[in-house]
Formats: C-alpha cells, sequence, structure tokens
C-alpha cells in the first residue's frame, strides 16, 4: 500500500489542505507548532477512521476528539487516496463526527467498496494490510517514545516485539496476559485452603454452612413434626375424653330427667290427693285395750269338758302302786329274745332224741377199698389185643423178592445201554448203519434200565411200609400184660380171687357198710352240739335278766315270770301318771277362758257397748268397733304419709319450680341428647364414671396444654426449611460460579500459553532473517548472526569470537536501528501477504547524534525501497540528509509551514 | 350450586433463586394470596371453597403454618371446605391435614379412592387424596359412581393428554385419561398438579393462583364454578395473585458502554414494583466494561431482581481476528473455536477473557449473575 494523498477538509486547525506522497521515502519537515502531528494524526484517521459506537464514547476517542477536532465550524471530515499493490486506487473519506458520510470509493469505477474493509462501524484502510485501526497504529507507527523506551529499558526490545506478536495494537503480551489471568485467578478464584478468605474457599465454606443449616432445619422440622403428634395426640385425647363426660353427664342429665319427669308427675298427683298437710287420727287406751281383750279372747281356750276322776283322786290311786326293781314298762327284747332261744334249745334237743341211728357193723377186709376193687376188675376185664403174624410176614417175603429182581436187573441194562451208544458212536463213521442201529439199541437198554428203576423202588418203599405194621402189633400186646401182671400179684396179696365179678360185688357191700358208720357217728354229734345249746341258751337267759334287774332265783323261768309281773306294774304307773298331768292342764285351760271373758266384757263397757249381749255378740261388736277405728287410722297414716313424699320430692320448691327445672334440663340437652344411650344403668356408677371422667379430662386437658406450650416454645426457635434451602443454594449458585470461572481462566490460560508458543515459533525465523540482512552493515561487521528466543522472543546477536550477546546490550544506535529492522519485520509478517505495510515514523531521530541519525536514514532509505516511508522531523540536519540524499519523483521533501 | 376452586398455592415453597429477605416475602405473598381467596369465597357467598392439592409443601411447611391454614379456613365457616392432598401435601400420620385441628367446616379427603359426600340433594362430591409423595396409582381406575345425580370430583391428577403441553419436569402422579371421567360416571373433574391452567370440557385445572416461577403464562387464579340442575358447568376466572412479574428480555447488541446497557435496560423497565426478571441476550461492545452492580440500582426499587445474561455475547469480529497475521491472538481466536472440549458456552467465556486479558483488561469475568 502506498498513500498517494491526505486531505484535512475539517481536522484540527486544517483545513481544504492537501498533503500529496511519493511511494518511496517521504521527510515531512516543519518546525514546532508547524502542524506535523496534525497531519500525522490526520493521516491516520484518514487511512483508519475511527470506531463508531453505541452510547457514551471511550476515553480514547475523547481524548482524541479533543486534540483534532476542528476549531471552528460543525464539518470533522479528512479523506485520502491509497494504492494498493494491486493497483487498486481507493478514496477513503471519513466522517468523524457522526460516521454518517465515511466511505470507500474505487477511484477507477466510482464503486462505494466500504463494506470490504468496514471495522468497528466505519471503513478501516488498514484492513488492506491485514490489520485493523488499532494495529495498523501500533505496527506502522513508531514513535519517538518507542525508540526511547528500546534506549533506556533493556527489556524494552523484547518486549515490543511480544506485544506486536501478542495481538496487533495491544499493548499487551502473551505473557503479560496469562500473568493477568493468573492474578486474576488468585484473586477472584483462590485456593481451596481452609484459611483461605478468597472466592472459592469462601463458596465452600458457605456450602458447608448452608448444607448444615438446612440439616439443621431439616431435622428441626422433623422434630417439631414429632412435638406435633404429640400435642395433637393430647389434645385428641382430650377431646375424647371431654366427649366421653358429655355423653356421661347427657346421661345422668336423661336419668335425671326422668327421674324429674316421674317425681313431677307423682308430686302433682299427692299434691291432688293432699293439697294441706294432715291431722293425726283420734284413738287412745279403750282401742288398746279393746284390741287386746280381743286379741286374748280370740286365743282363749274353748270349753272344756272336766267329767272323769280329778287330780287329786288320780293322784291317790298312783300313790298306792307296789314298788319294783325294774324301770321297763314291756319286757326288754333281749330277755324276750333270750327265752326264745331257750325255749327252741330245749326244743331241738329233744327232737334229736327222738331220731337216734343204729351203730351195727360188717366184718371187710380192711387193707383195700372198693375203689381199688372195681379198678382191678376193670384190668382183668381187658381183653388180650389179636396179631395177623403169618400175613404180615408173607407179604414182606414177596416184597423183598420183587426188589431184589428189580436190582438185579438194573446193571446189566445199565452196561450194555453204555457199551451199545459208545460202539454205535464208533461205528457211525465207519459202518454208519450198524454205529445207528447199535446206537438206538443203547438208548432202548437206557429206557428198560429206567422201567427196572423204577419197578425197585416202589418194591422198597411197600416193603418198608409191611415191616412198620409188623411193628406196631407186637408192641400192643407188651403193653396189655404189663398192666395185667401187678393186679393178680395184689390179689394175691389182700387174698382175694382173680374174679372181675366178684370183685365188684365185693366193692359194693364195702361201700355199704361205709355209709352206716358215717350216718351214727353224725348223730352223735348233732346232740352233743344240741346239749351244748341248750346250756348256753339258759345261761344267756340269766344273763338277760339280771342285766334288767329282773328279781333273783334258783330257776331261769320263774325269775322270768316275776319280771315280767313287775313290768305291768311300771306300766300301770306311768299311765297313771300322764293321766294326771292332763286333768291339771285342763282344768288350767278353763280357767283362762274364764278370765278372757271377764276382761271382754270389760273392755265392751269401757267401749259404750251393752255388757249384756251374750259373749259371741259382744265378741262381734267389739271386733266391728275396733276395726272402724283402725280403718280411720289407716287413712290418717296413708294421708300423712302422702304429705311426706310429697314434700320429699318437692324438696322445699314448689311444683312450678319442680316444671320449671324439667324445662330447663330439657332444653339443656336438646332434641339429639334426649335419646341417647342407656349407658351407665347404677346411678352411683355413673356418678364415679363422671367423675372418673372428668378428673381424666383435667389431667389429659393439662397434658395438651403442656406440649402445646412447648411446642410453642418450639416454633418461636424453628428455623425455616425453605429459608436454608435458599440459602444452601445461593451458596451452590455462587460456588458454582466460582468454579466455572476457575475452568474458565484455566482453559484461557491453556489456550493462551498454547497460541503463545506457536505464534513464538512462526515469528522467531522472520526476525532473524530480517536482522541478519542488515546487522553486519549496521554494526561494521562486528555482528553478523542473529538468534531469536521462541519462547521469549529475545533476540541475541553473534560477535567475531562466535559469542552470542543479548542484543538490548549493544549500544543505543545498534539498539535502535535492530529495533527498527524488528518492526519493519513485524509489519511485514503481520501484514497481509502480497501487501507491503507503510512505515510513518515520528521525530524518531530527535534523541539521536548525527552520526546515529545518519545510519538510521540510511537504513530507512533502504526499506524505502520495499515500502512507503513517511518521517515527520523538526531536525535540520535530517532535511539537510534528505535534500541530500532522495530522489526526486519517488522520494521527497516536503516543508510543513506553520 | 357455587363452588369456589383453587389449587397449587405450594405455601413454603422455597424460591431458589431468590435473596433471602426476597424468598420470605414471596412465601408472605402465597399467604396473602390464600386469604384473598377466602376473602372472595365470602364475597361471593359460595356453597363450598375446594382445594385440589399442593396447597402446601410438607417438606417446608413452616412453624406456624398450622395456625394459619387452621385460621385460613376457619374464618369461612360455614362455608364447608374441602381439602384434597397432593403429592407436595400428602397425607400421613404427620402431615399438617392429620395434626391441624381444623374447623367443623373443613373436611379433608384422606383417602386414596374417592370417598362421597352430598354438597345438595343430587349433587355428589367425590374426593380424594395423596397418600405418598409418588406413586400414587390413578384415582379413576375402577371407579365407578353408585349414584344418580351430578356426580363431580376433586382430586390431584395428571391428565395424560395435557401432560405433554404443560411442565416438562412434571412427574404424571396419580395419572388417568380425560375420557376416564366420563366412563366413571363422573360429570366434571376438578383437579390441581399441573400449574398452567386448562378449561377442558370435562376436567378443570385452575393454575398456581400466585405465581411460583417467571415464565408462567396463562390465565391463572382461581376458578368460580356454576354447577347447573343438569350438571352443565360454567366457569370463571379469578385473579387473586398478590406477586406481581415481569419477565423481560433485553438485547443488548450495539451497546458498546456501560451507559448503552443501563439505557437499553431503562428503556423497558416498568414501573418499579414486584419481582422482575431480565434475560439480557446480544453482543456487547468489546470494550464495554460491565458489571452487576452497574444495574442494580436500576431494580433496587423491584421487590427483587433476577438478572440472565448466559447469552450475552462480546461483539468480538472473530472472524477477522482468526485472520490476523501471524499473532498469538489469532492463533488463540483459532484454537479456542475449534476445540472440542469446551462446549459453546464455555468457548463464549473463554474468547472474552483470553481477549480481553490480551487487551490489558482486568475485568476478565463475564457478565454473569
Amino acid at each position: 500500500m502506498k498513500i498517494e494523498l491526505v486531505v484535512a477538509d475539517a481536522f484540527g486547525p486544517l483545513r481544504d489542505q492537501t498533503l500529496a506522497l511519493t511511494p518511496g521515502f517521504n521527510v515531512l519537515f516543519g518546525p514546532n507548532e508547524a502542524g506535523k502531528s496534525t497531519w500525522h494524526a490526520a493521516l491516520i484517521a484518514a487511512l483508519c477512521g475511527t470506531r463508531r459506537g453505541v452510547g457514551a464514547a471511550t476515553r480514547e476517542a475523547r481524548e482524541f476528539a479533543l486534540r483534532n477536532r476542528p476549531w471552528t465550524g460543525m464539518e470533522w471530515s479528512v479523506s485520502t487516496v491509497v494504492v494498493l499493490e494491486n493497483g487498486r486506487r481507493i478514496r477513503l473519506s471519513q466522517d468523524l463526527n457522526d460516521h454518517v458520510d465515511c466511505q470507500a470509493i474505487e477511484v477507477a469505477f466510482g464503486r462505494d467498496v466500504s463494506d470490504e474493509i468496514i471495522f468497528e462501524g466505519a471503513p478501516d484502510g488498514s484492513r488492506y494490510l491485514g490489520l485493523d485501526r488499532r494495529a495498523f497504529a501500533s505496527t506502522a507507527c513508531v514513535r519517538q517514545a518507542d525508540l526511547d523506551s528500546v534506549r533506556n529499558d533493556a527489556q524494552a526490545l523484547q518486549v515490543h516485539i511480544q506485544r506486536a506478536a501478542a495481538a496487533r495494537g495491544s499493548d499487551s503480551t502473551a505473557a503479560s496476559a496469562l500473568n493477568l489471568i493468573d492474578n486474576f485467578k488468585r484473586e477472584h478464584v483462590g485456593l481451596e485452603r481452609a484459611n483461605s478468605n478468597k472466592p472459592l474457599q469462601s463458596a465452600i465454606t458457605q456450602v458447608a454452612r448452608g448444607r448444615t443449616n438446612l440439616d439443621r432445619a431439616n431435622e428441626t422440622h422433623q422434630d417439631r413434626i414429632r412435638r406435633e403428634r404429640l400435642a395433637t395426640g393430647a389434645r385428641e385425647e382430650a377431646d375424647r375424653l371431654r366427649e366421653q363426660l358429655r355423653e356421661l353427664e347427657a346421661a345422668s342429665e336423661r336419668r335425671e330427667l326422668t327421674k324429674l319427669q316421674r317425681d313431677l308427675e307423682r308430686a302433682t298427683e299427692l299434691s291432688r290427693q293432699v293439697p294441706e298437710k294432715p291431722r293425726d287420727p283420734d284413738g287412745g287406751p279403750p282401742l288398746d285395750e279393746a284390741r287386746a281383750a280381743l286379741a286374748a279372747w280370740k286365743v282363749a281356750p274353748g270349753p272344756r269338758d272336766l267329767a272323769g276322776d280329778t287330780a287329786a283322786e288320780l293322784a291317790e290311786q298312783l300313790r298306792v302302786l307296789p314298788k319294783t326293781s325294774i324301770a321297763d314298762e314291756e319286757a326288754d327284747p333281749i330277755v324276750v329274745q333270750a327265752r326264745r332261744a331257750y325255749d327252741e334249745a330245749t326244743q331241738r334237743l329233744r327232737m334229736h332224741d327222738e331220731r337216734q341211728v343204729p351203730s351195727d357193723e360188717e366184718t371187710l377186709p380192711a387193707n383195700v377199698s372198693g375203689s381199688e376193687l372195681r379198678s382191678m376188675a376193670t384190668v382183668l376185664q381187658e381183653p388180650r389185643p389179636q396179631i395177623a403174624d403169618e400175613e404180615l410176614g408173607a407179604r414182606r417175603a414177596e416184597l423183598a423178592a420183587a426188589a431184589s429182581r428189580a436190582q438185579g436187573g438194573k446193571l446189566p441194562l445199565a452196561v450194555g445201554a453204555a457199551v451199545c451208544v459208545l460202539t454205535g458212536i464208533a461205528l457211525s463213521f465207519l459202518v454208519p448203519i450198524i454205529g445207528v442201529a447199535l446206537i438206538a439199541a443203547g438208548v432202548g437198554l437206557g429206557v428198560a434200565w429206567g422201567i427196572f428203576s423204577n419197578r425197585h423202588a416202589k418194591a422198597e418203599g411197600e416193603l418198608r411200609s409191611v415191616e412198620g405194621e409188623i411193628g406196631t402189633t407186637g408192641y400192643a400186646e407188651r403193653e396189655w400184660k404189663a398192666r395185667r401182671a401187678p393186679v393178680v400179684d395184689r390179689l394175691e396179696e389182700v387174698g382175694l380171687p382173680a374174679q372181675p365179678a366178684d370183685l365188684l360185688a365185693l366193692a359194693d357191700r364195702h361201700d355199704a357198710a361205709r355209709q352206716t358208720q358215717i350216718a351214727y357217728q353224725e348223730w352223735a354229734t348233732q346232740r352233743e352240739r344240741l346239749t351244748a345249746d341248750a346250756q348256753q341258751a339258759a345261761a344267756e337267759l340269766e344273763t338277760a335278766l339280771d342285766e334288767r334287774g329282773a328279781p333273783s332265783g334258783p330257776i331261769p323261768t320263774d325269775r322270768l315270770e316275776r319280771y315280767l309281773a313287775d313290768c305291768d306294774v311300771v306300766r300301770t304307773r306311768r299311765r297313771l301318771s300322764h293321766d294326771l298331768e292332763a286333768r291339771r292342764t285342763l282344768e288350767a285351760s278353763a280357767s283362762t277362758r274364764e278370765s278372757a271373758r271377764d276382761r271382754l266384757y270389760a273392755a265392751a263397757g269401757a267401749c259404750g257397748l251393752n255388757p249384756d249381749l251374750p259373749t259371741d255378740q259382744l265378741t262381734t261388736d267389739l271386733g266391728e268397733w275396733v276395726s272402724d277405728q283402725d280403718q280411720a287410722t289407716r287413712e290418717a297414716g296413708e294421708a300423712k304419709a302422702a304429705w311426706a313424699e310429697l314434700q320429699a320430692l318437692l324438696r322445699g320448691t314448689t311444683l312450678e319450680e319442680m316444671s320449671q327445672r324439667v324445662s330447663d334440663i330439657r332444653e339443656r340437652l336438646g332434641a339429639d341428647s334426649l335419646e341417647g344411650p342407656p349407658g351407665i344403668e347404677n346411678a352411683n356408677e355413673l356418678d364415679d364414671a363422671i367423675e372418673e371422667t372428668a378428673r381424666q379430662v383435667r389431667e389429659a386437658a393439662e397434658q395438651a396444654a403442656e406440649l402445646e406450650g412447648q411446642l410453642r416454645q418450639f416454633l418461636a426457635s424453628a428455623p425455616s426449611v425453605a429459608e436454608a434451602e435458599e440459602e444452601l443454594r445461593a451458596a451452590q449458585g455462587r460456588l458454582e460460579q466460582v468454579k466455572t470461572l476457575e475452568e474458565t481462566l484455566d482453559a484461557t490460560a491453556r489456550f493462551l500459553g498454547q497460541a503463545q508458543d506457536e505464534v513464538h515459533r512462526d515469528i522467531a525465523p522472520v526476525l532473524v532473517a530480517t536482522i541478519n540482512a542488515y546487522l553486519s552493515r549496521i554494526t561494521a561487521g562486528r555482528y553478523s548472526e542473529a538468534a531469536v528466543d521462541p519462547r521469549s522472543l529475545q533476540v541475541r546477536v553473534q560477535d567475531e569470537d562466535g559469542q552470542f550477546r543479548d542484543a538490548s546490550r549493544l549500544s543505543h544506535g545498534t539498539a535502535e536501528q535492530i529495533y527498527l529492522l524488528l518492526r519493519v519485520a513485524l509489519a511485514e509478517h503481520l501484514t497481509a501477504p502480497g501487501e507491503s505495510c507503510p512505515l510513518i515514523l515520528d521525530e524518531v531521530t530527535v534523541q539521536s547524534d548525527t552520526t546515529r541519525t545518519r545510519a538510521m536514514l540510511e537504513i530507512l532509505l533502504d526499506l524505502s525501497i520495499e515500502r512507503q516511508i513517511i518521517l515527520f522531523t523538526q531536525e535540520d540536519h535530517v532535511r539537510d540528509w534528505a535534500e541530500d540524499n532522495l530522489q526526486s519523483g519517488v522520494d521527497s521533501v516536503q516543508y510543513l509551514v506553520p | 350450586m357455587k363452588l369456589l376452586l383453587f389449587s397449587d398455592l405450594h405455601l413454603d415453597r422455597t424460591f431458589a433463586w431468590a435473596p433471602r429477605v426476597a424468598g420470605r416475602r414471596r412465601r408472605m405473598n402465597l399467604r396473602t394470596t390464600l386469604s384473598n381467596i377466602t376473602s372472595l369465597a365470602r364475597d361471593l357467598q359460595v356453597d363450598a371453597l375446594l382445594c385440589g392439592g399442593d396447597l402446601f409443601e410438607h417438606e417446608r411447611f413452616s412453624a406456624d403454618g398450622s395456625t394459619f391454614l387452621k385460621d385460613a379456613f376457619a374464618d369461612v365457616d360455614p362455608i364447608p371446605v374441602y381439602l384434597a392432598p397432593g403429592n407436595h401435601d400428602w397425607y400421613g400420620p404427620e402431615s399438617p391435614y392429620k395434626l391441624i385441628d381444623w374447623s367443623p367446616n373443613v373436611r379433608v379427603f384422606s383417602e386414596a379412592r374417592l370417598e362421597s359426600v352430598e354438597l345438595a340433594p343430587g349433587l355428589t362430591l367425590w374426593g380424594a387424596g395423596h397418600r405418598a409423595p409418588a406413586n400414587t396409582p390413578s384415582i379413576l381406575d375402577g371407579f365407578r359412581v353408585d349414584r344418580g345425580g351430578i356426580n363431580i370430583a376433586l382430586f390431584h391428577g395428571s391428565e395424560q393428554g395435557f401432560l405433554p403441553f404443560v411442565e416438562e419436569a412434571k412427574q404424571p402422579h396419580a395419572p388417568f385419561r380425560a375420557e376416564q371421567i366420563e366412563q366413571s360416571g363422573l360429570d366434571h373433574a376438578l383437579l390441581g398438579h399441573f400449574h398452567t391452567p386448562k378449561d377442558a370440557e370435562s376436567y378443570t385445572y385452575p393454575g398456581n393462583p400466585d405465581p411460583l416461577e417467571f415464565g408462567e403464562h396463562g390465565d391463572r387464579g382461581v376458578v368460580v364454578v356454576d354447577v347447573g340442575d343438569s350438571g352443565d358447568i360454567a366457569r370463571e376466572r379469578r385473579a387473586v395473585a398478590v406477586t406481581m412479574v415481569h419477565d423481560l428480555e433485553i438485547d443488548l447488541t450495539g451497546c458498546n458502554t456501560t451507559e448503552a446497557v443501563r439505557a437499553r435496560v431503562a428503556e423497558v423497565l416498568p414501573d418499579p414494583a414486584g419481582w422482575v426478571r431480565l434475560t439480557l441476550r446480544g453482543a456487547i461492545g468489546s470494550d464495554c466494561v460491565l458489571h452487576p452492580s452497574d444495574l442494580q440500582d436500576l431494580l433496587e426499587d423491584f421487590e427483587a431482581s433476577a438478572i440472565r445474561s448466559s447469552e450475552v455475547g462480546v461483539a468480538y469480529d472473530l472472524d477477522a481476528l482468526s485472520q490476523e497475521q501471524g499473532t498469538v491472538r489469532a492463533a488463540f481466536v483459532d484454537s479456542v473455536r475449534n476445540a472440542t472440549d469446551l462446549d459453546d458456552d464455555q468457548k463464549r467465556r473463554v474468547l472474552v477473557t483470553g481477549l480481553r486479558a490480551l487487551d490489558g483488561r482486568d475485568d476478565l469475568e463475564m457478565f454473569d449473575r
């Protein structure tokens, strides 16, 4: 890009003035107040314009306006014409007031190309260089202060390079940006450390505190619910008990109402019966005596028959009876029993003597009994056993012969069968017909051997059967002889014949004699026993009489008779005594009846009745009189009782008051409660239940009130769950915000560091190449090679000895020149490919001596071959050098007039 | 028969975004809203006051909430009050529904199946309540009215056809389908759960009567339900909200200075009353230094405010920066824009932070609150 001209339509003190420029080295010379700074600002403003923003202007914009706004008039505009490396000629017009008339026109076609280079609301010609107005100012413009800093600050050179590499137009380097981020993080995030007071730790602490508070609030919430449950339960229990008490009281009132209604009805009825207090009835002693006389007459004995002996006569008869030694009126049963036993014993003895048995005896063998004789006769009568010896012997001989024959034929047949079969088998290979015949014959012989074997076995069996039968018959005969022999010997011993019939007859006689002897012995034994019984009975009769106190005597029967006579005397005495007692009672009753009748008549007289009436009539009249008196007394008593009952019902009130009370209770109970459940029937139990329930109500109410009070006290200090949640949420939000910031800062630092490394690696070779092209020249051959550290962009130069030295440590002049070279290199590096960036320098040599100025101007002259150089200066030796060295047409020297 | 229906008041709710004092104020507003509802019930002389659940939030129920609720509904006595617990105020042994000593005019439906109460001869109200904070099955499954006349239901449930059109985060508690209402013999269902109001033919969602979130739309409030003799339903919505909410979106594009941003915000702010949320969008100038406190004085007369700025960008010409020849800034912009381990928001933050650092600025943190 080459700037052809700048037109200050209205800019600072300039109005309608034009500055034409050449494409090479332009030196703009003027003393102070010649307008160098104004033209410098107008040039940049015309090329790049200013930002068009919304709202209030920035501080930078305000300062710019303060310095460069026209001193008079409203217009503030400037324009320029530039030629791009591709030949396009662009006219840029900048309306610096409100940016309305800003435009870029391609001169050849008159076409508005503003949209190609609009930046921040206004056309910016530096966009054709790949820069923007801010970057252009920092890349293309070199101020005196820049060189001053290089001279005065060893690090300035490196910083300038870093700034340019970081962001064109910025005063910051990537390193300072990273440092800024690190500081910002340290201040606005901080470390997660307990003793830190920075935002991250504060937010973490706040979250922990919020969580603790929320936990506490939730626990309190649960505790509160528990307390509320308790309080509610106590209240419900109190309510339940109150309801129970109300039901009981209603039942009690219903009971009272029922009773009161009944009492009212009764009292109403009684008041009708007894409207006033009744008087006491008449009465007194006559009535009582009449009632007593009637009662006495009523229980008095009836009339008595006094015929017969008098009591005195009967007493005399009793007195003359004889005395006795006994007390029995009747014979004692023991005595009677003893007498009967005595009579029977003597009777049985007499009858036994009358049936005496004879005692004759027959002589019989004494050493043998009838049963032994009958047994021996039985043995002698047994027949001898019959044995068929001949028949069994013949049969045994026949069977023995048959068995022998069968045994004898078996062996030849077996041998023959074996020989024939073996021979037949042997010959069947030589002469088959004969062999087969012999085998058949052998088989036939074998069959015959089987038949003989069967017959032999059968004969053997039958032979063993016959021999068994013969043995059994012989045994029976031997037994018969053994039984008969001892019988014959016994009969010989006792001298009796061995004849069964005699023996049996002798046995019969023997048995008859034996029976007679036994009968006599039995009679004699019985008589002795009967005699003893009669004696025993006589002794017992004596004993019984003795026990009853009977008179003594030698003969029991006499004693018995006298005893019985005494019994009659005793019986007569008792009858007379009884008759005497009865007679005396009869005589007393008659006396009592007489007294009662006398009292009756006396009472009747006292009551005013006729004393001449018969007893029955008098009794009736007196009874009626008493009855009348009793009726009157009863009626008076009933009235009195009714009056008392009425007073008890009223209890000191009136019927009206009682009725009003009934109405009051009915109204208090209400219609619904009038028909309640019967409840407890017993009034006392009901009262007890009411008292007990009332006590429970009081206790439950106190308990409920206590719990309610505790709950209210608890609620007064209960934290809000919602507020605790909000506190926690706010703290979490702050923590999240800080962590997001931390992540953002970390990511930014990471990406920025990576970008720095990448760019520095790219820019370092460019810087080295540019410096190397001029290094030997500007250092008079002392240094020939330069090196740039890709990390820090530190520039070092190599001396003749091959040692690298920090470029910032070289002489001021050399450093200035290297700085210019670096600025050119950076401009070259930062400018879009195909374009060249003009270099605008403002009083860059004012602090240099003539030699250093000349060296710098020569460098600039060389550089002007590649790019347009515009140098503002007030120094005469610069002007002089320019006039001597610049080439007309390509370069120019212009003189600015104040 | 005139009924007053409301639901989803959410007493003692947490307002997570709000400062502490503001949250308390919002909760007080919810109580005042209930007072407005009971006052309206008295003024209109309704035959019954109905709540379709989520009257309060069980887990956050405040210390004096029991007394407040008891007094609020006792004040409308003898107007009957019917309460159907929802998933946030589910009925249980520790529920305030159970523990409060209600006045005689209050009836709480404590069973998860519909129970009947005769509002008038021939008009039956069927109510049910949630007994757990989640997994409450459909209340209408297997239900069938057992009588003639007009039958109205009151419960907290999710109509499945309406679900996709309301809050995405809503869980389908006690789900049912609209056709189940008629199939079960009910004439109408008065409901709670969805905060978005809905007057469907067979059911009514009144919505939350006082705002709970920013961005709520629709005619929320209470519903005066007139039930005709033939079972026809006439509905009239009444506003009872106490809280005034402003939800504003502001485009800051072109604002290069703090003053410009303030001016842009001030242009759209309403009269300072109620609650305001600013959602800032657009790209501010790269030189603009903006801090939350810069807007605070504009909002201090509102009851509370919130600012969302996650969509605010900075007007860097990133294309131009990335085209810079050989600078660290260009390389930084390129690498961040092409980074695969950052999402767009992170890229935005990193770019602004890095570019500001390269400009030597100390306001590295994005405006965010």
